[in-house]
């Protein structure tokens, strides 16, 4: 599959291969001091059983069925590949039937969270304006775009609910070379009058949503918007749908060359490193490994140890790097191309900073500029 | 890896290109106070090859010290500072901005003992050490020369070349490199090539300078001759080309790059139409280039 994909002004097109790993071995999932945990060693859970509960509300799932072994602040469910299943009784032919409160009560019920925040607060609270940003928003990640493409409809038919049920202006976000799904929102947009279609160009790091705030919606706070992406818009989907959590994911997966990616549909809870070895085959011997923006430098020592969940975005498995950083040539770069104005060269790094990384990318150096703490 | 993500080493390139880009300059000081004062008969062709020597020998030996310095001293594995250096170049710079006379291998020794001493106590002041080195070191080569800049061939000649063409070629009298303002053009238009080069403070700083020039016309007195005159005798293009410009001795926040550019514009201008003072270029550049940190200050609207 092709994609269009513009990025430092640099527009590609890029070969996207599309991968499944929906039997994992196991799942695991960690256990934070004071979560609630619904399970004990040795019981036999279904998919979409409660395991856990966060302090902050967020609940966890099972996203494969099978037998629980709870070690070392780790519950593990080993796959038995039957994928039973708990249906719910709460499942709704249309969702266009679903009242307000309706809706509150189950995402609150199922502890459905955006950006490890949950909506319900969102939902109760005063929102004047929904955005759904269809776009990814870190560079050279897929998911939302995909995700967005599989469910078209049903995406569109949950923010026209929403946007009527909260009598709130809805907006959806999508990226001006993402024809895929511009295409197909456009032979039917005419069908959702309450949805503002707005198609902007995808240039890192402009997509964020504090600056698509300060770029097309000066006239709202911030607070006041209820932001979604396309995974936290489908999980509203399945909670009304369904009344069940989403038990599944996509993450991309970049082995350093900017015009090839894959994207691999996952369990929430498989084992990210085993997930890639399966899939891609490969191996991470001499590689340099980060996570979601390969611009922050934030390398992960261990893929091995990593588990999928809505943190996890991107996988960017480079050769490894074999340039050090050396002394600042004082070129200001960083200063030109950073997108809030801020000065990464200061000795202390500005709070405004939105750690978009675009300033060690330039960085002729290879200095690693937002590693000074804020 | 691939073009696209993280690239190899960058700062190779860049001072590659700044080599590249005073290779015109070199060449034509060695065709000026070499090979023409050569074929006049008042030096040998030892001494006239002597302008080719000089830059490639102090090319080396800064490579040679910063080896030193970052392996020897600072015990670094990699070699990387050393590579990414852009002392050789700077050291360059300085070379040009000697005058062709019988000091001119004074310059190598010079320009790396000032080196070592400033690098040392670089850290421990924390002052821009490329700006200060640069200064000090103009000042150094002015006093030697007494600012006689005439290579022998010139100094026998009963009359200056007044013509501003002749001088925007290089036939004037001047330093080493500095006299030719088309080889400074096209090393300018190599540096544009280079994305780190800081390419607005050249143009701002000569907007500035052009704005002053233009009220001296009107309000000074000054003939559109002379100022062409001043403007080319004065090295001025090669001091806003690369001695201005030089990325580590120059504001970082765009704001702070366009006053820094205008102010050394303008005090350029004040410096070589009124007080025709052509060492002036390098204190205007000096000052403010020791003043960077404080430019970076300023935040102003402009466009940022």
């Amino acid at each position: 599959m092709k994609l269009t994909y513009k990025f430092n002004n640099d527009e590609k097109r890029l070969d996207i291969e599309r991968l499944d790993y929906l039997s994992p071995l196991d799942t695991e999932i960690y256990v934070r001091e004071g979560d609630t945990i619904y399970v004990k060693d040795g019981d036999y859970l279904y998919i979409n059983q409660l395991i856990k509960e966060s302090t902050s509300g967020i609940k966890t799932y099972a996203t494969i069925s099978g037998t629980v072994e709870l070690k070392d602040g780790i519950i593990k469910v080993i796959n038995d590949k039957s994928d039973s299943s708990f249906v719910s009784e709460e499942a709704v032919s249309k969702i266009d039937e679903v009242k307000k409160e309706e809706i509150i009560k189950r995402c609150e019920s199922l502890g459905i969270d955006y950006e490890n925040k949950l909506i319900v607060n969102k939902l109760k609270g005063n929102s004047r304006l929904l955005i759904v940003n269809a776009m990814d928003v870190e560079p050279y990640q897929f998911n939302n775009n995909y995700l967005f493409q599989d469910n078209v409809s049903i995406l569109l038919d949950t923010i026209s609910l929403i946007s009527k049920r909260f009598n709130i202006d809805a907006y959806l976000l999508l990226n001006k070379y993402d024809d895929n799904n511009v295409n197909a929102v456009k032979k039917v947009i005419r069908n959702y009058s309450d949805i503002n279609l707005k198609v902007i160009e995808d240039v890192f790091p402009f997509n964020t949503n504090q600056l698509v705030v300060k770029k097309f919606f000066k006239e709202y706070k911030y607070d006041d918007i209820l932001f979604l992406d396309t995974f936290a818009l489908y999980k509203i989907f399945y909670a009304i749908k369904n009344g069940l959590p989403v038990s599944e994911r996509y993450i991309t997966v970049n082995l350093g060359d900017p015009n090839k990616a894959y994207v691999i549909k996952t369990k929430y809870g498989a084992n990210v490193g085993e997930m890639i070895k399966e899939t891609i085959k490969v191996d991470f011997i001499d590689k340099d490994i980060y996570l979601n923006n390969f611009m922050r430098k934030v390398k992960c020592d261990n893929l091995d140890s990593l588990i999928v969940t809505d943190n996890i975005k991107s996988v960017f498995i480079f050769p490894k790097e074999d340039i050090l950083p050396s002394k600042c040539i004082k070129c200001g770069k960083c200063v030109d191309i950073c997108p809030v104005g801020i000065n990464p060269l200061a000795k202390k790094l500005d709070s405004a900073c939105i750690r978009c990384g675009l300033c060690n990318y330039v960085c002729p150096a290879n200095i690693n500029l937002i590693s000074k703490e804020k | 890896m691939e073009k696209g993500f993280f690239k190899k080493n960058k700062i190779l390139g860049i001072n590659l290109l700044y080599i590249l880009s005073v290779l015109p300059l070199i060449i034509f000081g060695f065709y000026k106070n070499g090979i023409v004062v050569y074929q006049h008969d008042f030096i040998s062709l030892l001494l006239a090859l002597q302008y080719l020597i000089i830059p490639i020998v102090i090319i080396i030996l800064s490579y040679v010290f910063e080896t030193y310095y970052y392996m020897g001293t600072k015990k670094e594995e990699d070699t990387n500072s050393v590579v990414n250096s852009i002392v050789p170049y700077v050291n360059v710079l300085c070379y040009l901005v000697c005058a062709p006379n019988d000091y001119l291998w004074l310059t190598i020794p010079l320009i790396i003992v000032l080196d070592v001493l400033l690098k040392f106590i670089d850290s421990k002041l924390a002052i821009n050490q490329i700006a200060l080195f640069k200064g000090i070191l103009f000042g150094v080569m002015t006093l030697m020369n007494n600012l006689n800049y005439a290579n022998l061939y010139e100094a026998s000649l009963s009359s200056q070349v007044t013509d501003p063409a002749m001088l925007f070629i290089g036939n004037g009298i001047g330093a080493i490199g500095v006299t030719s303002s088309l080889c400074a053009l096209i090393g300018y238009i190599i540096l544009l090539f280079n994305s780190y080069y800081k390419k607005d403070i050249p143009i701002v700083a000569f907007i500035g300078y052009a704005i002053v020039s233009i009220i001296m016309y009107f309000v000074g007195g000054l003939s559109f001759n002379d100022i062409l005159v001043n403007t080319f005798n004065s090295g001025l293009l090669f001091a806003l080309i690369y001695v201005a410009s030089l990325s580590t001795a120059t504001p970082v926040i765009r704001s702070g790059r366009i006053i820094y550019a205008l102010l050394v514009g303008v005090l350029c201008a004040i410096s070589v139409n009124i007080l025709n003072m052509d060492i002036g270029v390098y204190i205007v550049i000096l000052v403010l280039g020791l003043l960077s940190p404080i430019f970076d200050k300023f935040k102003l609207s402009l466009g940022e």
